[in-house]
């Protein structure tokens, strides 16, 4: 009886695991062999837009000196762009490093401080995001280095009235700093070259990034705006927006360099944040996208259901694990069974082979080289992400709605920051 | 934007390739059985581990091909005291290491904790257990064996659908299929050697750890690190990019 349970079990794993491997294996066939889709990307001359580009910060005196000088020398009409950057109660010099930029570019800068209200990354926006107007509204986190053209790249898919989102791709410019920079460029890669871009391709769900990217504010309207607490303000925007009917777009060819975690503590507080966020919208939104509403349908719902799902994939491998080894001790014959599938599965994202194939695929497509040859070291990472997972989606936080949320920032590496 | 151009031509070579690879290889299981048989009546001995080399017989299903499946026949001990004692102690010092080392190793923290957290399973199985073992050594070592003759068979296809599409010369995807499977070739029968010197050392408690983590995931890591390196070889002729 209890063998048979946990064979039960154990098939309802593989069986996951198996999901997931073909939906990224479709998804790098569609990079290699399908139509590509980046809309109104070359646009060079338009009746541009009114932009608000909001730059949530807290304690970020290293960085965001370098943004917002990156942000001035943007190719984009001055008379129609808005530079906000949110202090949100820094203890640093933020606040008074962005009031001397507001001092030097009155016309452009209008810093918008906060000491009250709940705090983090959300609750800014929600609040900094009524008290602007603009018809676009441009999100950069503090570290980023946008080049001169993104902003136009960014705002140019707007010119369709059905798209209530945009995302860029984040490329990592710290990569040469240790492993673990040089494996997160490697999952960046296919995250974006390859994932983003066959979602994109397929019409189905591309993720706004909650950096690199925008709303437009008529439908963040739409959708009651930014909601406070929440820790992956992002993802649940994305969901909102496409259940309402709007359309969310990926823009591969818009790339902005980010500085990626440099320590394994870092990285590690990084998984967790996202996954409890992914797991928040899951809970929220999961139940929604598989009704198949209107604006959604079958194959968008499924794969937004795949996606919200993602973080949670790494409790189901541990359980996996876990049956596999008191099978194992039962005396189950297994030698050539399922945890032979389950090992093929385990070296992937979160359980995930094609992963591989995905990776592989991006870096060939970057012409990146031979870092690819870093390949099996992802193995290393893997394990990490598959820890962090676990211990945020075991927590309370992952699945009660509510919580408090605060600021759980990325540790910043730059030295000094650009005047 | 870039993409490789990966057209019906380069599709249908693909799938010849890993078609005619996939032949050769079960053409080639019969030989690579005698190859592993000469090498574990040769080694054998220098490992003091005694008994005969056994063979039993694996089939193709539906085709007269397949392999006399060759293993060591020989059976580890059920674990003493000694065993326990000498065995408890290495995880006990592993686990300490663990957390001795600095978080720039913490991914190799995480593989050793959960190295000890399987041995303390096996640890505490047959602390409770009694003879005999569902898997004796031999039937193990057969079955790991039989898995990696699978999986080698199987590589042919694996590189079809991943590696025989992208725009690499066709001298290059055949010269990575043989180095990468003449590379399992030699390395499974050395990899079930090392095991079962490791068992008949430290008796039975060390099977599981071996099989669930130094078993076939070995190979599966081999084959990673081949196609990384195959994927980053340059494009056959001037780059295919297309915007």
């Amino acid at each position: 009886m209890i063998v048979t349970l946990l064979s039960l079990g154990l098939g309802i794993v593989v069986a996951i695991l198996v999901v997931y491997t073909i939906r990224h294996y479709l998804f790098t066939i569609n990079r290699l062999i399908g139509r590509h889709r980046q809309p109104y990307l070359d646009i060079g001359i338009a009746d541009w837009p009114e932009t608000v580009v909001f730059v949530p910060a807290h304690n970020e005196e290293k960085v965001i000196g370098g943004m917002l000088d990156a942000l001035l020398a943007a190719e984009y009409p001055a008379d129609r762009l808005r530079i906000v950057p949110i202090n949100d109660r820094s203890t640093d010099g933020t606040a008074a490093l962005v009031d001397d930029y507001a001092r030097r570019f009155p016309a452009r800068i209008t810093p918008f401080h906060r000491s009250e209200g709940p705090p983090g990354k959300a609750a800014a926006l929600a609040d900094a995001s009524t008290r602007f107007g603009g018809e676009i509204h441009l999100v950069f986190d503090a570290d980023y280095l946008p080049g001169p053209g993104l902003l136009k790249q960014l705002v140019a898919p707007f010119f369709d009235p059905e798209v209530g989102a945009v995302m860029g791709r984040v490329v990592p410019h710290n990569l040469n700093r240790s492993l673990l920079t040089r494996l997160l460029d490697l999952e960046r890669a296919g995250g974006y070259q390859v994932d983003q871009q066959a979602r994109m391709n397929l019409r189905l769900v591309p993720q706004y990034g909650g950096t690199v990217g925008g709303v437009r504010r008529s439908a963040l309207e739409s959708v009651g705006g930014w909601r406070a607490d929440t820790l992956a303000e992002d993802t649940d925007m994305t969901f909102r927006l496409v259940l309402q009917g709007w359309e969310v777009v990926y823009q591969n060819r818009s790339e902005c360099y980010e500085e990626v975690p440099e320590t394994w503590p870092t990285r590690i507080r990084q998984v967790m944040r996202w996954a409890k966020g992914h797991n928040q919208s899951l809970a929220r939104h999961g139940p929604a996208l598989l009704r198949f509403p209107r604006p959604v349908r079958w194959r968008r719902g499924v794969d937004g259901f795949l996606l919200l799902g993602v973080f949670a994939v790494g409790p189901v491998l541990l359980a996996g694990w876990i049956f596999a080894l008191a099978l194992y001790f039962l005396g189950a014959s297994l030698l050539e069974g399922p945890i032979a599938v389950l090992s093929v599965a385990t070296f992937g994202t979160l359980g995930n082979f094609a992963a591989f194939f995905e990776v592989g695929t991006a870096t060939r497509l970057d012409g990146s080289g031979r870092r690819v040859r870093l390949l099996p070291f992802l193995a290393f990472g893997f394990l990490v992400n598959l820890v962090a997972v676990t211990r945020a989606t075991l927590s309370r936080t992952s699945w009660i709605q509510g919580n408090h949320v605060s600021w759980d920032k990325t540790e910043r590496y730059r030295e000094t920051s650009p005047s | 934007m870039a993409g490789l151009r990966v057209g019906r031509g380069r599709l249908l070579g693909a799938l010849v390739l890993a078609l005619a690879g996939t032949a050769a290889m079960l053409a080639a299981l019969r030989p690579i059985g005698m190859l592993w048989k000469g090498m574990f009546e040769v080694l054998l001995p220098f490992l003091g581990v005694g008994g005969p080399v056994e063979t039993r017989p694996l089939v193709v299903p539906g085709l007269p091909l397949g392999m006399d499946l060759p293993f060591p026949g020989s059976e580890a001990p059920w674990p003493a005291l000694g065993h326990f004692v000498t065995i408890g102690t290495i995880a006990l010092v592993v686990l300490l290491l663990s957390f001795a080392l600095s978080s720039r190793f913490l991914p190799l923290a995480y593989f050793l904790r959960a190295l000890v957290l399987i041995q303390g399973v096996s640890l505490a199985w047959f602390a409770l257990a009694t003879p005999p073992f569902p898997y004796p050594t031999p039937r193990y070592a057969a079955g790991l064996l039989a898995a990696g003759a699978i999986l080698i068979t199987s590589l042919p296809a694996i590189l079809g659908f991943t590696f025989y599409i992208i725009d690499v010369s066709l001298v290059r995807k055949v010269l990575l299929t043989v180095l990468l499977i003449g590379h399992l070739i030699v390395l499974l029968p050395l990899q079930v050697l090392v095991h079962v010197w490791l068992i008949h050392q430290g008796s039975l408690l060390l099977q599981p750890v071996l099989f669930l983590v130094f078993g076939l995931l070995v190979e599966i890591l081999v084959f990673v690190a081949f196609y990384g390196w195959g994927m980053s070889w340059p494009a056959q002729g001037i780059p295919e990019l297309r915007r």
